[in-house]
């Protein structure tokens, strides 16, 4: 019999097996396929005009994709060498030599590899029109029709990667071969594993690590939050890996010195088993307590996102469409488009600009700014700020200032005043200055809106302090529109930008529909390739767990061939199976989650609390969106438990080969 | 008192279509509470199967076994689990402990598994341990002590339910002289003092030299029944005599 043939009988007699390999190798081609094939197509180059560089994106995600399949399928790789120990000792002992028997492994990667390759491009080919339907349609508003075309370069980037990986995996299958003894081989299902006791240091180590982290990702202070990012992400893995490595043997150590806890019925068994195989299972449970928290952080960062787009649109733009200048022509012009296209006014709103320039004192110096003379800022009184505020379809809320007092509209502002308390001058008037977060939104381009109370406003008026022009130049109106069906409506967005653009008397316009359709792409973008991404990595992760966990279930056939000659009946065996698997899959979901909630919180206080204005948390709504991937995630991982277990107890009840 | 009553047990194995074997056939006797009875015979005589008969572990085809009063082909799968749990012991050729854990862990896993109170556990192992000698393998792993301290422990384990009966299955099989002298002095011992019914299938004769009678099996039927009259040289002589007549021993 040559080699290639007794490969290839192997492959057909392990094809149960190999099943699950298999399919996780079948999805990475053809999520690399997908990646190249969006990066390449045409139909996306011609429909996304925007600014935004899709390709390189596609590209670099699908290099990190695929550096992640390389560590995956060699790891796993391992696992299977480990599950056909018995196999495997047997041709070394009739005299196959390490070399032999690795070419041979070799030849059946490369089969399984190359069947892999064919078919996961083939689904890819397959879906490839769907791919490009679901990401225009996550991006754009509207999708022209799309063509069915094979990107051959696509199948050529794919192809010439997953060989690179094959040889890498035959790599170093050779060298676990070229390792083993072959009297470890034999002692393969009864190699005794290192007495674990954990360690007390780890656990406490690990649970500090966690904890600051925490800590630093909940700061209020985004700055904060910005500044110790990577130590934060740093310091959550070192914490997890240690977690496992140590204070998770020290846990079930604690267990079973607390008799009354541990001799109870069946723990006693299911227990010992789970931590005399502590030690195996420690790096993979830690790499998947990471991979999902940095997957399920991703689905919910880009869900998060893509959610919040339209609010977002609307906060940055507070009008469907707004504008300075014009005249009563140009209001009816765009009645007519509205009336037009099927569409109404909703909201109208037309206030006269007003700009001022104090002289400003005790002003922290990263505004210093506010002091100069030279420049005006846009100021309102507080009923006609109120007035368009509440025709806005922003989300600021009524200001109501004191007699005496100035509220200066400034995003993104931090409170230092070490000067002293700011004050605002006109001659002999001072009026005390105080900074509230309000977008900038109707200010004509200046830095920050004044907004002085009722009685200020008009004493400052009439003595000359608030003026109708800037330098002589007259100020043009504020003209602000809502209109029915504004975020689906091309023609009307056309129609406006047509009207405003040509017109001399407009000092500047904005319209709703561009910048939602803005944000839709970028954040459609990230959101897709956030869900790809978790969904790599969700299917490597439980394949790891699934390989590893079937190696070993292959080694603990004894312990239960052992305990039914004792007297354990059906429901107890069942009973121990479940308790000796599920904590190898929740423990590190439940991690993982838990780090995402508070990669979500920090996530917030960087972004979305800019982005979600809500009259509560915004870090509620964050969660709320979130959950939504959290609940999709463990569902799919939950099948994958079952799975496992499943075969699990195939391999214990020695129901198969 | 009868302990143990076998009426007409046999045992076959295949379906009909195919060629059938049998392993047992129609096998009856009577085990009195106390006993140590010994069961000999060749390889493939039918003697391992005719203790996981009695143990509940293997099925017999036609006939019944009865425990202190029970039929036990009467009992549910998981009524079974739970009877071999409580009322009977076994000690295994290789010793049947789990590698994961430690000695003592082992040794009262029968007992956690009947759901016995943490406390009552304890005080069992205690008092065992101490009597049988094995305090000091206790927190090892099976995988730390030798062949004869694993076989103790097992012996441990089949004692520690206080079972009725106490089955061993070449339990000096995997043992050198020594230690195997040691197990079979330890199973007299708990004999004695304890009370339990113990039933050996052995073919070591020094071995079978330790029980009060001797069943002999040959294909699968009773071929004699030796009794001893007290003296253990003179009861391993006439042992030594009937398995020259069975044929299944070199002197």
């Amino acid at each position: 019999m040559k080699l290639t043939s007794l490969a290839i009988s192997n492959i057909k007699h392990n094809m149960k097996n190999y099943a699950m390999y298999f399919f996780s190798m079948c999805f990475s081609v053809f999520t690399t396929y997908s990646f190249a094939n969006l990066a390449l197509s045409e139909t996306i180059s011609e429909s996304i005009q925007s600014s935004i560089k899709y390709k390189n994106t596609f590209i670099g995600f699908g290099i990190v994709i695929l550096i992640f399949v390389m560590f995956f399928l060699i790891s796993s790789n391992k696992s299977f060498i480990r599950y056909r120990k018995r196999e495997i000792s047997t041709y070394a002992l009739f005299g196959m030599e390490n070399g032999k028997i690795g070419r041979m492994l070799f030849f059946e990667t490369l089969v399984i590899g190359a069947a892999a390759l064919i078919i996961g491009i083939a689904i890819g080919i397959f879906f490839s029109k769907l791919m490009v339907m679901i990401l225009l349609k996550m991006v754009l508003a509207e999708v022209a029709e799309v063509s069915f075309a094979i990107e051959w370069n696509a199948i050529l980037m794919t192809s010439a990667a997953y060989f690179i990986i094959y040889c890498i995996m035959g790599l170093s299958g050779l060298r676990v071969i070229n390792k083993f003894q072959l009297v470890d081989l034999f002692k393969g299902d009864k190699i005794a594993e290192k007495r674990t006791k954990g360690s007390i240091a780890l656990l406490i180590i690990s649970a500090i690590l966690i904890i600051v982290a925490y800590r630093l990702a909940i700061d209020k202070h985004s700055y904060i939050v910005v500044m110790n990012m990577f130590l934060v992400i740093g310091m959550t893995i070192a914490g997890t890996y240690l977690f496992f490595f140590g204070g998770l043997q020290k846990l079930l150590d604690i267990v079973k010195k607390n008799k009354n806890i541990f001799y109870k019925k069946t723990r006693l068994v299911s227990v010992s088993l789970l931590s005399h195989k502590a030690k195996t299972f420690a790096a993979t449970m830690g790499t998947i307590a990471v991979l999902i928290a940095s997957s399920t952080t991703a689905m919910a960062f880009g869900y998060t996102l893509y959610k919040s787009a339209e609010n977002n649109a609307k906060e940055l733009n507070s009008f469907d469409v707004y504008y300075y200048g014009g005249d009563e022509t140009i209001e009816n012009e765009i009645y007519e488009l509205l009336e037009k296209n099927g569409s109404e006014p909703l909201d109208f709103i037309k206030v006269e600009q007003y700009v001022t320039k104090p002289e400003g004192e005790n002003f922290p110096e990263s505004i210093i700014w506010l002091s100069g003379d030279s420049l005006a800022f846009s100021t309102y009184s507080q009923s006609t700020f109120n007035k368009i505020s509440e025709a806005s379809q922003d989300s600021n809320p009524m200001v109501d200032v004191k007699e005496g007092t100035a509220l200066i509209a400034y995003p993104g502002y931090y409170a230092d005043f070490e000067h002293g308390e700011p004050v605002l001058k006109y001659g002999d008037i001072s009026i005390k200055a105080e900074f509230e977060p309000l977008p900038n939104t109707y200010s004509n381009g200046s830095y920050a809106t004044i907004i002085f109370n009722d009685k200020d406003y008009e004493m400052l008026n009439r003595l000359g302090y608030v003026k109708s022009n800037d330098n002589g130049r007259e100020l043009s109106e504020f003209i602000g529109i809502n209109y029915k069906n504004s975020l689906y409506s091309k023609e009307i967005a056309a129609g406006l930008n047509e009207i405003l653009r040509s017109n001399e008397t407009i000092n500047g316009y904005h319209i709703l529909y561009d910048t939602y359709i803005e944000s839709m792409t970028l954040f459609g973008l990230l959101c897709f390739i956030g869900y790809f991404i978790s969904a790599v990595f969700i299917l490597m992760s439980v394949s790891l767990l699934y390989f590893k966990q079937i190696a070993i279930g292959t080694e603990e056939i004894s312990q239960y061939e052992s305990l039914r000659r004792i007297g354990i009946d059906k429901d107890q065996e069942n009973k121990i199976i479940t308790n000796r698997i599920w904590p190898v899959f929740f423990i590190p979901l439940v991690m993982g989650l838990i780090h995402s909630v508070f990669a979500m919180k920090g996530a917030d206080t960087i972004l979305f609390s800019n982005m979600i204005y809500t009259d509560g948390n915004s870090y509620l709504e964050v969660l709320k969106t979130s959950s939504v991937m959290y609940i999709i995630y463990s569902l799919v991982y939950f099948v994958f438990y079952l799975i496992t277990k499943y075969k699990y107890i195939r391999i214990v009840s020695n129901k198969q080969n | 008192m009868r302990l143990l009553e076998l009426k007409n047990i046999s045992k076959t194995y295949g379906s009909k279509k195919n060629k059938k074997y049998t392993a047992l056939k129609n096998i009856s006797f009577d085990v009195e509470s106390g006993d140590f009875m010994g069961i000999m015979g060749a390889s493939g005589s039918g003697k391992t199967t005719l203790l996981n008969i009695i143990g509940s572990i293997d099925m017999q085809t036609s006939g019944s076994v009865v425990v202190n009063g029970i039929d036990v082909s009467d009992l549910s799968k998981k009524q079974l689990a739970a009877h071999r749990r409580e009322n009977i012991g076994f000690i295994f050729q290789d010793y049947n402990l789990l590698d994961s854990m430690t000695i003592e862990e082992n040794i009262v896993l029968p007992l956690a598994l009947s759901g016995e109170k943490a406390k009552v556990i304890k005080d069992k192992l205690n008092a065992l341990a101490d009597d049988l000698k094995i305090k000091d393998i206790l927190p090892k792993f099976p995988y730390e002590v030798s062949g004869g301290e694993k076989q103790r422990a097992s012996a441990c384990r089949a004692l520690i339910t206080e079972p009725k009966i106490i089955l061993a299955d070449e339990p000096t099989g995997n043992l050198d002289t020594a230690s195997g002298k040691q197990l079979l002095n330890m199973l007299e011992y708990i004999n004695q003092n304890y009370k339990t019914t113990i039933l050996m299938v052995t073919h070591d004769i020094f071995a079978a030299s330790y029980c009060h009678n001797i069943l002999f099996i040959k294909d699968g039927e009773i071929y004699n029944h030796l009794h001893s009259k007290g003296d253990r040289q003179e009861f391993f002589n006439s042992i030594l005599n009937v398995m020259s007549a069975l044929g299944g021993t070199e002197k």
